[in-house]
């Protein structure tokens, strides 16, 4: 065992090192789109949060993500099945596997250990995933419990459905009217339609400081088979250590509400013990990489215009310009560099010229060092509100 | 002449903060290191924890604010900025007023406060500066001259905080009709700067205690003169303010008058400190003012009993290694406290700035070697051995690009 756990250390040291000691712009470009989407994200998310604040988060957040898959490798696996601890909250709904139950996890610390868990608690556990999630850690390791469930003889037992199945819905209301359980990360990447799917079925919340439009399927099969929501969270104690916390069920339906309202009361619900989970420490949230995707884009405090022609101007010749740097990320995607407003959720392409320009003036610079072609574009960026004139930079 | 000086000035300030906000810590000496380090524990007191990629800029800004007020003193620049920068609150009969009878100008090294004695002078202020004995030594003689180059018609006198008889010597200068200029936040009072005596009072301040010296209380209620505390801040590039609060008048001798004074006059620069951290100098020495409150908490070291083997980092959180030449120091930022380190002590806790492998031995193994200071290290919270904690922002890794 000591051979076990010394050889789990050494790759997890070794994944540390690797987020630690890496710039973001080394990363594989598929890799650095979710970065940037995460540095967007967060300062989205979280109204005055700095640049430096949240490349800390993003790092954190990569570690937590690999840290996580490493806990569901097959040869560990088993291992921390046997080492993680049930804890349940005052409240919570006593874990008894004869009841069928919904359950819902996030994105947050050792999440991928929450359904191994569950199955060897005894629960008949109904899984929706995408197939492409199948082919990586997550899959394999729902796969490796199934094994690890029938060498066991665990009275429990997890089947998987396809996220993007249309009839995903109906399979999992089945599945707990026959006496079964499920298990859903609302927070996730998948689901009917994708992660970017855009249509009025989809349900808005408030999260955090901003609006997400989110998958209300949970809140349905809550609402057709007469079971509250619980949340359920895998925390890490230590570097081996383990908990699964239940806590409290939400949103137990109610007959005399209408069905959309509570559809969307029961999400808000959802999304509110996610946002308190994310408050706690955004650091292990992973879904930050992808949760952009959901913001409801119409904000109306984003940053105000500049008005008139700021580079023309002979009297401003010694103005001191720099980025808005509290409203304003560089982004740099797949596609190209995007300066991004990040409460407005504006983004902005830049070529390559006027990106160099946008990194360069990420500190302070007076217009007279500036050529004709390099004031005309902070004069373009100025209408825009993403250049701050004789400002100090300054610290949030 | 001013849109060369707005050229000048521009160019200054782009020049200063681009160079600044360039510097890494770690690529610093080991003196600025430990600047760094000591500046951040007592930051982290006031505003609470943070990391130290967040800090370093922070920590930059202050530097960058601190060589642009030194870059300002020119004569040519001042006269500059006294012109066309520093925009008073107050109107040209409310400044009439204050300014024609003597009184204690209390203020702190914020925004660009060395222009203050030259807006005074430039005023006809007659004004008395107290100064460390350090900076008495050394620039008394320089601030002489340089008021003198001014050409101004005012009196200006410089005294030594540290003479026994500054006080009495003070009271005469205000009887003659001078007004005294304090710089509050450390650096002045009898017996300097790291001076812990009765004299000191602790007091309320960003939301939290600071030691403070009662000397410009006593002086007013003494000398039966008002305090005003005056504080320039940097609004923009073109415009610096320059704030007279209202007047604290001089009220009794007793422990509780001075003490509501004192208090009156903190509370101001707690409102601006709060509105403008970066713009504050002290920020670099203030550790030698808080030391003591803090010393008071529990500290609060997170006990852990470490395995045989596992995974330890330094706790960045809590503690910084401070050098001084060839002697090496733990701090622990909660308390202010530092101890000593070996050398055995010191390289244990550096190969540890990354999270790596370490052996424990068992508690009261009566081992002496690595395996039993590392356990020491880890149950009294120096070394963290919960790898949930480790810390992916440590200044042993500020030096990687973003």
């Amino acid at each position: 065992m000591d051979r076990l756990m010394n050889s789990y250390l050494t790759e997890l040291l070794a994944k540390h090192e690797l987020v630690q000691s890496h710039s973001f712009s080394q990363l594989p470009v598929e890799v650095r789109d979710s970065v940037s989407r995460s540095f967007v994200a967060l300062r989205h998310f979280f109204t005055g949060m700095s640049h430096e604040r949240a490349a800390i988060l993003v790092r954190r957040i990569i570690f937590s993500s690999m840290w996580s898959s490493l806990d569901v490798r097959g040869d560990f696996l088993p291992w921390f099945i046997a080492r993680t601890t049930l804890r349940s909250l005052p409240g919570a709904q006593v874990i008894d596997k004869q009841h069928p139950a919904i359950f819902f996890g996030c994105h947050i610390e050792a999440y991928k250990l929450v359904p191994a868990m569950l199955t060897r608690l005894g629960y008949k556990l109904l899984v929706p995933v995408s197939p492409e999630l199948l082919q990586g850690e997550l899959g394999a390791g729902l796969v490796r419990t199934n094994e690890l469930a029938r060498e066991n003889h665990w009275a429990g037992h997890l089947d998987l459905v396809d996220a993007g199945d249309r009839n995903v819905l109906g399979r999992m209301i089945k599945h707990v009217r026959k006496g079964g359980s499920i298990f859903v990360y609302p927070d996730g990447n998948s689901g009917t339609g994708g992660i970017s799917r855009r249509d009025e079925k989809l349900s808005e919340v408030d999260f955090l400081e901003t609006r997400l439009r989110v998958r209300k399927g949970i809140a349905a099969i809550a609402w057709f088979t007469g079971l509250g929501l619980t949340p359920v969270k895998c925390e890490r104690l230590s570097s081996v250590d383990r908990e699964i916390v239940v806590y409290p069920t939400l949103a137990t339906p109610d007959r005399n509400m209408e069905r959309d309202r509570y559809l969307d009361n029961a999400m808000q619900q959802v999304f509110d013990f996610l946002a308190g989970q994310v408050h706690i420490d955004p650091g292990v949230w992973e879904s930050s990489l992808y949760a952009l995707q959901w913001v409801v884009p119409a904000r109306v405090n984003s940053s105000p215009p500049g008005t008139g022609a700021l580079a023309n101007e002979a009297e401003t010749s010694a103005a001191v310009v720099q980025i808005n740097q509290s409203g304003f990320e560089l982004a740099r995607f797949s596609d190209g560099s995007f300066l991004v407003d990040v409460q407005g959720l504006r983004f902005i392409k830049l070529n390559e010229f006027d990106a160099q320009l946008a990194t360069e003036l990420f500190k302070p610079k007076s217009l007279s060092s500036l050529n004709h072609e390099q004031r005309a574009s902070v004069n373009a960026l100025f209408e825009i509100g993403a250049i701050e004139v004789d400002r100090f930079p300054e610290f949030s | 002449m001013t849109a060369r000086m707005i050229d000048l000035h521009s160019e200054s300030v782009c020049r200063i903060f681009s160079k600044f906000l360039d510097r890494k810590v770690a690529h610093q000496d080991k003196i600025r290191q430990t600047d760094f380090a000591l500046a951040r524990g007592v930051y982290e007191h006031y505003f609470g924890a943070t990391d130290a990629a967040s800090f370093e800029r922070f920590f930059n800004l202050v530097l960058a604010h601190q060589a642009l007020s030194a870059h300002e003193q020119t004569l040519e620049l001042a006269t500059f900025l006294l012109a066309e920068n520093l925009k008073p609150n107050l109107s040209e009969q409310e400044l009439d007023k204050i300014l024609g009878s003597p009184c204690i100008y209390t203020t702190i090294h914020m925004g660009s406060y060395r222009l203050i004695n030259f807006f005074l002078a430039h005023r006809g202020v007659d004004l008395c500066l107290m100064v460390t004995p350090n900076v008495y030594q050394k620039q008394a003689r320089v601030f002489i001259e340089t008021y003198r180059q001014w050409g101004l018609n005012g009196r200006f006198t410089v005294l030594n905080s540290d003479d026994p008889i500054s006080i009495r010597k003070c009271l005469r200068l205000i009887r003659d009709g001078y007004s005294v200029l304090l710089y509050l936040d450390g650096n002045s009072g009898v017996g300097g700067m790291n001076r812990r005596d009765e004299s000191l009072i602790s007091i309320s301040f960003l939301h939290k205690k600071i030691l403070a010296r009662k000397g410009a209380a006593f002086l007013s209620a003494l000398a039966k003169v008002p305090i005003v505390p005056v504080i320039t801040t940097r609004n923009s590039v073109r415009r610096y303010d320059l704030d007279f609060h209202d007047a604290i008048q001089p009220a009794g001798r007793t422990e509780d008058e001075i003490f509501a004074a004192t208090q009156k006059i903190f509370d101001i620069f707690s409102s601006v400190v709060e509105r403008y951290p970066d713009q504050w100098e002290a920020w670099l020495y203030l550790y030698k003012w808080v030391s003591i409150e803090l010393r008071k908490k529990d500290a609060g070291a997170q006990a852990c009993s470490p395995e045989a083997q596992c995974i330890a980092q330094f706790n960045f959180a809590d503690h910084e290694i401070l050098r001084y030449g060839s002697t090496a120091a733990l701090l622990h930022k909660p308390t202010m406290t530092t101890t000593l380190l070996s050398d055995q002590q010191h390289d244990l806790l550096r190969q540890h700035f990354k999270p790596g492998f370490i052996r424990c031995a068992p508690p009261d193994s009566g081992s002496t070697d690595l395996a039993d200071m590392a356990r020491r290290f880890i149950s009294e919270g120096v070394l963290l051995a919960n790898p949930s904690q480790l810390d992916l922002a440590s200044p042993a890794f500020l030096g990687a690009t973003d």
